[in-house]
C-alpha cells in the first residue's frame, strides 16, 4: 500500500502568486495558533524526512516571521477523499484554528468517479466551516492521461467548492513544482525538499491571510 | 613390484576403498550436473532476461526523453540497433456508460523486440494490432460490456477491440496493478491525446543491439553518462532486476552451495575412510616397516593408492553424471524445455573432476601422514595408530604437505562460485564451522566425563566416549560438521520454499479491496457475498524509541524504508493466523487490576530495524496526535507471502477512535473477480480492487516447478552424510573390538555389551546432532538474510527431528558392526583382536 501513487502532476504552470504583502508580526504574548495540515502523501512528505515536508517548513517560516504557531503534519500517504472524510473527527479533536486541506489526488490517480471526491470534499469543508475552522483549500489538477472528460470534471471540483464555501484558495498545490525533474523524486510525482520550499513560498501568503482571518474572528 | 603392492592393499582394504570411491563419485557427479545445469540455466536466463525486459538495453523515464538521449538513441539506430518505443500509462477506457481504469501500453509495430505476446486468437501481435485497433485483457470485456469487434473510447479516439491479451513475456509482474492491461498501436498515440504535457506516463525505449547482450553494458555506460538528472534510467536486460531473475539467482546459488556442500561432505567421508584404511592396515604397515620400508616409501604408496581410488571415483562420478543429465527432462518435467538441456558440459566435468580429486587428496592427507606414527613395535604392543598423538613437528609436516593442495582447492572452489568474495566467505565459513564443531565437541565430552550417572550401562557408555583410541572428538566433530552442513542446507532450502512457494498457497487471498471505511464493513461484506476478513488500518509515524528520536535519514538516502516512514498500525486482541510470538508470553500483558494498559506488540522485522527490545517505549504520532506505548511482545510471521501483516499492534481501546479504514483479503474464483469489480464500481465507487490472481498464478507456475529439483540436490548431500557415518564407524571399529574383548574377559554377557555400545553410539549421534543444531541455525540465518536476502524461519521442530533421526541412524548404522563384535565367542574375539 505504501507505494501506491499519491499525487497529481501537471505542466499547466501557473505564475507563482506574487505577494508583496508584508508579514504581520504577531505579538510575542499571543496564544499559540494550531494549524493542521491535512492531506495525502504530498502533505505527509512521502520519501522525505518529516522535517523536509511542507508543514514543518511552513511552521519554521511562520515562527521566523514572529507568529506563535504550530503546524501539525496530519498527512496520510495514500489517502483518498473518502479516507479524509472518515477521519475528520480526529482532526477536529485537535481543536485546529486553521486547516490547510489538500486531498483528492489519489481518487484521481485511481480513476474514481470525480463525483465521489467532490461530494466528500464538500462534506469536509462544510464540517470545518460549521466548527468555525479557518480553511485553506489546496487545489489539485489531474494528470492529462486520464482523458479530457475526466480531468475537466475533476479539475472543476476545487474552484467550484472554494467559491461555494468562500475559502482561501490555492488553485494548484504543486504550482511551480509539478513536472520538474529537479524538484521531484524519481517517481516524478512526489516533491523533494527543494520542491517543498516552493510549495511553502506559495502557501505562505494564504497562511498569513488565514491567521489574520482567525484573529479577526 | 610397486603396483602389485598397491593392488594388494586395495584388495585388503576393500570396504574403506569402496567408501572413499563412492564419496568422490558422489561429489564429482553432483558438481558436474550442477555446473552443467548452471550453464544451461545461464543460457536460458540470458534469453529469458531479454524476453522479460523486451530488449538488450532499456531506457525509461517519467518525463519525455531529453534531446541528448534522443540523439544517442538515433546514433544507436544508425549503427544497426532495433529500437522500440513504448508508453505506459493508466487511463479510462469507456464504452456506453461504463468506464474502466486500465493500464495502457502503447507500442510501436516491432513490439516486442524479444519474447512473445500471446493472444486469444493465437495470431502474431503484428498481425492483430493495427492502427485504429486495441487488444484488451479478457477481464475487461465483461466489465465494459464489450465483445470482440466493438469500439471503445481511449482518450479522444475510438478503437476497435480486435483480440484478447493472454500473456506478455515482457510485462513485469506487478503486485499493485490498478487496472487490466491493454495494448494499443503507436500510430494512435497522437489521436488519443493522452500523452502530452501534464500526463503521467512512463516513457520507455527498448533496443536490440546487433552485437547482442555483450555490448549492452558498454552502451549503457555511455547512455548513463548523458542521462538527465537521474530521471532517465538506463538498464541492460542482465542488470534489470525482476522477481523471476532473483528467484533463478537464488536457486543457482543454492544449488552451487549444495554441490559444494556435497563435495565437502564427501571430503569428510574420504577423511573417515582413509583413517579407517590406515587403522585397518596398521599391522601390515608395521610389518613393512619392520622389513625396512621407511615412512616416506609407505606414504607414497598409500598416496598413490588413494589417488587410484579417487580416480576411480572421478570416473564413476562422470559416468553417473553422463547417465543422469540426459534423463533431466524426464526426471523434472516442465522445469526446462528439453531443448535447453544440453549434453554433459566437458568444462563442467573437468572442473568437477579437478575439485573432487583435489578434495580427496587433501582430506586423505591427514590420515596418510599418520602412517609415520605406526612403528614396528606395534606388532608386539597392542596399541592402535589413533592412540599415537601427532607431535608438533609432525603436525607441521602435515600442514606443509597439505598447504599446496589446500590452496589449489581454495582456488577451485572460488572459481566454482564465480565470485572470489563469496567463495572465500564460503570456505572461511566452513573452516569456522569445523573449528566451532571441534570446540563444542570437546566441551561436550568434558561435560560427559564429569556427569555423575548411576545406571551402569549409560555410565559405561559415556565413559566409553572418552576411551583412549576411540577418537570420539574426531568422530563427533566429523559427524557434527557433516550434520551442520546438512541442516544448514535443509534450513536454507526450507526458507527458500517458504519465501517463494508455500507463501503462495492455493487458498491465499487473490483479491484485495482497499479503502473500506469504518462504517462500511457490513455493507461491503453483504455486497461481496464471499467470506472475507476485514483488516483495520491506522496510519501513523514512529517518532521516538525510549525518548530518542528515530533518525530521519540513513546513509544520506531518502527515508522510505526506514523507521521514519509512515506505518500501518492496527488494533486487535489476538495474533493473526500466520503469526506467533517469539518474545513475550502473550500479545499484551494485563496490569494488577486485570486491565490492558497502553502497550504495543511489534513484528520482528521492525524490531530489527530499530534494535527494539521488550520494555522499550515507542512514541507514535497518530496523524498528529502523540501516543506512547511499551513493547510487551514480539511477533514473527510464519511465512512471507501476500497475507496481511502489521508491524505494530495495539490493544483495541486505545486506537478504536483513531482514524481508520479497512482492507479486505478475499479468495475467490478468478472468473468472478470482474463481476465483483463491476458491482463495487457501481455501488461503492471509492473502493479500489487489486486483483492479485495473475501474480500468484505466475509465481506459483515458476516456483512450483523447482521443488523437486532442489530436493534432489539436497538428497545428494544426505547420501554423502550417510557415507560419512559409515566411514566414521569403520574408523572406530578397532577400539570397540578391543573394548568388547575386555568386557567379555570380565564376564559381561553379549546383551550387556550390545547395550553399552548402542547407548554409546546413540550418545555420539546425539552429541553430534546437538552441536550441528547450534552451528547450523546461525549459519543458515546468515545465508538466508545476508546471502539470499530472504526472511528466515528457524524451523526448530525440523531441527529437532533431524537431531532425533541422526541419533537413531547413528545407532542403527552401528548395529551390524556391533552384532559382529558382540556375537562372536570370546576366543574368536581374542583371535580377531590379535589379528587386527
Amino acid at each position: 500500500m505504501k507505494h501506491l501513487l499519491f499525487a497529481a502532476a501537471s505542466l499547466l504552470v501557473f505564475a507563482a502568486c506574487q505577494d508583496n504583502h508584508k508579514p504581520a508580526v504577531a505579538k510575542p504574548a499571543a496564544p499559540e495558533i494550531t494549524i493542521v495540515a491535512m492531506g495525502d502523501s504530498l502533505t505527509a512528505g512521502y520519501g522525505v524526512p518529516e522535517e523536509g515536508a511542507y508543514p514543518a517548513k511552513l511552521e519554521r517560516r511562520l515562527r521566523a516571521e514572529g507568529y506563535n504557531c504550530r503546524v501539525v503534519n496530519a498527512g496520510v500517504s495514500g489517502e483518498t477523499s473518502s479516507d479524509a472524510l472518515s477521519r475528520l473527527d480526529w482532526i477536529l479533536g485537535m481543536k485546529p484554528d486553521i486547516v490547510i486541506f489538500e486531498s483528492g489526488a489519489n481518487d484521481g490517480l485511481r480513476g474514481i468517479n470525480p463525483a465521489v471526491p467532490r461530494e466528500n470534499i464538500d462534506k469536509i469543508l462544510t464540517r470545518l466551516q460549521e466548527k468555525g475552522v479557518v480553511t485553506i483549500l489546496a487545489g489539485m489538477r489531474m494528470v492529462t492521461n486520464l482523458g479530457s472528460t475526466y480531468i475537466n470534471d475533476f479539475n472543476a471540483i476545487y474552484p467550484d467548492l472554494a467559491k461555494k464555501h468562500r475559502l482561501l484558495f490555492m488553485p494548484f498545490f504543486l504550482d511551480g513544482v509539478a513536472a520538474k525533474p529537479e524538484l521531484n523524486q524519481d517517481d516524478g510525482i512526489h516533491p523533494r525538499a527543494a520542491g517543498y520550499d516552493i510549495i511553502v513560498e506559495n502557501i505562505l501568503p494564504l497562511a498569513r491571510q488565514a491567521i489574520a482571518q482567525w484573529r479577526g474572528k | 613390484m610397486r603396483i602389485p603392492f598397491i593392488f594388494r592393499e586395495l584388495r585388503a582394504s576393500g570396504r574403506q576403498a569402496m567408501v572413499l570411491m563412492s564419496c568422490v563419485a558422489l561429489a564429482v557427479a553432483s558438481l558436474t550436473v550442477v555446473d552443467s545445469f548452471h550453464s544451461d540455466v545461464v543460457r536460458l536466463l540470458r534469453g529469458d532476461a531479454r524476453a522479460l525486459h523486451g530488449g538488450d538495453l532499456l531506457i525509461e523515464s517519467n518525463y519525455p526523453f531529453s534531446a541528448a538521449m534522443e540523439r544517442a538513441v538515433a546514433t544507436l539506430a544508425a549503427k544497426g540497433a532495433k529500437v522500440c518505443r513504448q508508453w505506459h500509462l493508466y487511463s479510462l477506457l469507456r464504452h456506453d456508460d461504463h468506464s474502466v481504469f486500465s493500464q495502457l501500453n502503447i507500442v510501436e509495430p516491432n513490439y516486442p523486440l524479444y519474447g512473445q505476446v500471446e493472444l486469444q486468437s493465437a495470431r502474431p501481435l503484428a498481425e492483430a494490432l493495427k492502427p485504429g485497433t486495441i487488444i484488451v485483457a479478457p477481464e475487461l470485456l465483461p466489465r465494459l460490456g464489450l465483445k470482440i469487434g466493438d469500439f471503445v473510447q481511449a482518450g479522444e479516439v475510438r478503437l476497435q477491440v480486435v483480440d484478447c491479451l493472454m500473456r506478455e513475456s515482457s510485462r513485469p509482474i506487478e503486485i499493485f496493478r490498478l487496472g487490466p492491461p491493454v495494448l494499443a498501436h503507436a500510430a494512435d498515440l497522437a489521436a488519443m491525446n493522452l500523452v502530452r504535457e501534464g500526463s503521467r506516463t512512463q516513457y520507455k525505449i527498448a533496443t536490440a543491439l546487433p552485437q547482442g547482450p555483450p555490448a549492452a553494458e558498454d552502451e549503457a555506460k555511455s547512455l548513463r553518462a548523458i542521462s538527465q538528472n537521474g530521471a532517465e534510467r538506463v538498464e541492460t536486460a542482465a542488470t534489470a532486476r525482476s522477481g523471476v531473475k532473483r528467484f533463478f539467482d537464488n536457486l543457482l546459488f543454492f544449488l552451487s552451495l549444495t554441490a559444494l556442500a556435497t563435495l565437502l561432505l564427501s571430503g569428510i567421508g574420504v577423511h573417515s575412510s582413509a583413517t579407517a584404511l590406515v587403522r585397518e592396515r596398521q599391522t601390515a604397515i608395521a610389518i613393512c616397516k619392520a622389513m625396512g620400508a621407511d615412512s616416506a616409501f609407505l606414504f607414497r604408496r598409500y598416496l598413490a593408492l588413494t589417488a587410484l581410488v579417487a580416480t576411480g571415483g572421478v570416473l564413476a562420478g562422470i559416468l553417473l553424471a553422463a547417465l543422469f543429465k540426459p534423463l533431466f527432462p524426464l526426471l523434472f518435467p516442465g522445469v526446462f524445455p528439453a531443448e535447453h538441456i544440453t549434453a554433459l558440459n566437458l568444462a563442467a566435468a573437468a572442473n568437477a573432476s579437478a575439485l573432487g580429486f583435489t578434495a580427496a587428496l587433501l582430506f586423505a592427507l591427514g590420515p596418510l601422514t599418520s602412517l609415520k606414527n605406526v612403528r614396528p613395535m606395534l606388532l608386539l604392543r597392542r596399541e592402535t595408530a589413533s592412540g599415537l598423538a601427532a607431535r608438533a613437528g609432525q603436525a607441521l609436516i602435515r600442514a606443509a604437505v597439505a598447504a599446496p593442495v589446500a590452496i589449489l582447492l581454495v582456488f577451485l572452489v572460488v572459481r566454482h562460485m564465480e565470485d572470489t568474495r563469496t567463495g572465500l566467505y564460503f570456505l572461511g565459513g566452513l573452516a569456522a564451522l569445523t573449528f566451532v564443531a571441534f570446540i563444542l565437541t570437546s566441551l561436550a565430552l568434558t561435560l560427559a566425563r564429569r556427569l555423575d550417572i548411576s545406571p551402569l550401562i549409560p555410565r559405561l557408555a559415556l565413559r566409553g566416549l572418552s576411551r583412549p583410541g576411540n577418537a570420539s572428538v574426531a568422530v563427533i566433530t566429523t559427524l557434527a560438521t557433516a550434520l551442520a552442513l546438512l541442516l544448514t542446507m535443509f534450513l536454507v532450502r526450507k526458507n527458500l520454499e517458504d519465501n517463494y512457494i508455500t507463501s503462495f498457497p492455493p487458498d491465499a487471498p487473490n483479491v484485495f479491496v482497499l479503502n473500506i471505511q469504518k462504517d462500511e464493513g457490513e455493507r461491503f461484506q453483504q455486497l461481496a457475498a464471499v467470506p472475507c476478513r476485514l483488516y483495520l488500518v491506522i496510519r501513523g509515524r514512529l517518532k521516538a524509541i525510549n525518548g530518542k528520536p528515530v533518525l530521519a535519514e540513513r546513509d544520506g538516502k531518502p527515508a522510505i524504508d526506514t523507521l521514519t516512514r509512515e506505518f500501518s498500525l492496527t488494533y486487535q486482541e489476538s495474533l493473526l493466523p500466520d503469526e506467533h510470538l517469539v518474545i513475550g508470553k502473550s500479545l499484551f500483558k494485563k496490569d494488577a487490576d486485570g486491565k490492558l494498559p497502553l502497550q504495543v506488540s511489534v513484528l520482528d522485522t521492525v524490531r530489527d530495524m530499530g534494535n527494539m527490545k521488550l520494555g522499550d517505549v515507542l512514541t507514535f504520532s497518530i496523524q498528529g496526535v502523540p501516543l506512547e506505548a511499551e513493547i510487551t511482545s514480539i511477533r514473527v510471521r510464519n511465512h512471507a507471502g501476500l497475507s496481511p501483516f502489521f508491524y505494530f499492534v495495539l490493544p483495541p481501546k486505545y486506537l478504536e477512535k483513531a482514524p481508520q479504514n479497512a482492507f479486505a483479503a478475499i479468495r475467490m474464483p478468478p472468473g468472478q473477480v470482474a463481476a465483483l469489480q463491476n458491482l463495487l464500481a457501481a455501488k461503492m465507487p471509492h473502493l479500489t480492487v487489486l486483483d492479485l490472481g495473475p501474480l500468484t498464478a505466475e509465481i506459483g507456475r515458476v516456483a512450483g516447478k523447482f521443488v523437486r529439483l532442489v530436493n534432489f540436490f539436497a538428497a545428494l548431500s544426505i547420501i554423502a552424510g550417510l557415507f560419512i557415518l559409515w566411514g566414521s564407524l569403520l574408523a572406530s571399529r578397532l577400539p570397540r573390538l578391543a573394548e568388547a574383548v575386555y568386557y567379555r574377559v570380565m564376564g559381561a554377557g553379549r546383551g550387556f555389551i550390545f547395550l553399552i555400545f548402542l547407548v554409546e553410539n546413540l550418545a555420539l549421534g546425539l552429541a553430534a546432532a546437538l552441536v550441528a543444531i547450534v552451528i547450523a541455525q546461525p549459519a543458515a540465518w546468515l545465508l538466508c538474510r545476508h546471502g539470499l536476502d530472504l526472511s528466515y524461519q528457524p524451523c526448530w521442530l525440523a531441527s529437532l527431528a533431524l537431531a532425533a533421526t541422526a541419533t537413531l541412524l547413528t545407532g542403527i548404522a552401528a548395529l551390524p558392526g556391533q552384532c559382529g563384535t558382540t556375537r562372536s565367542s570370546l576366543a574368536t574375539s581374542l583371535k580377531e583382536q590379535w589379528q587386527e
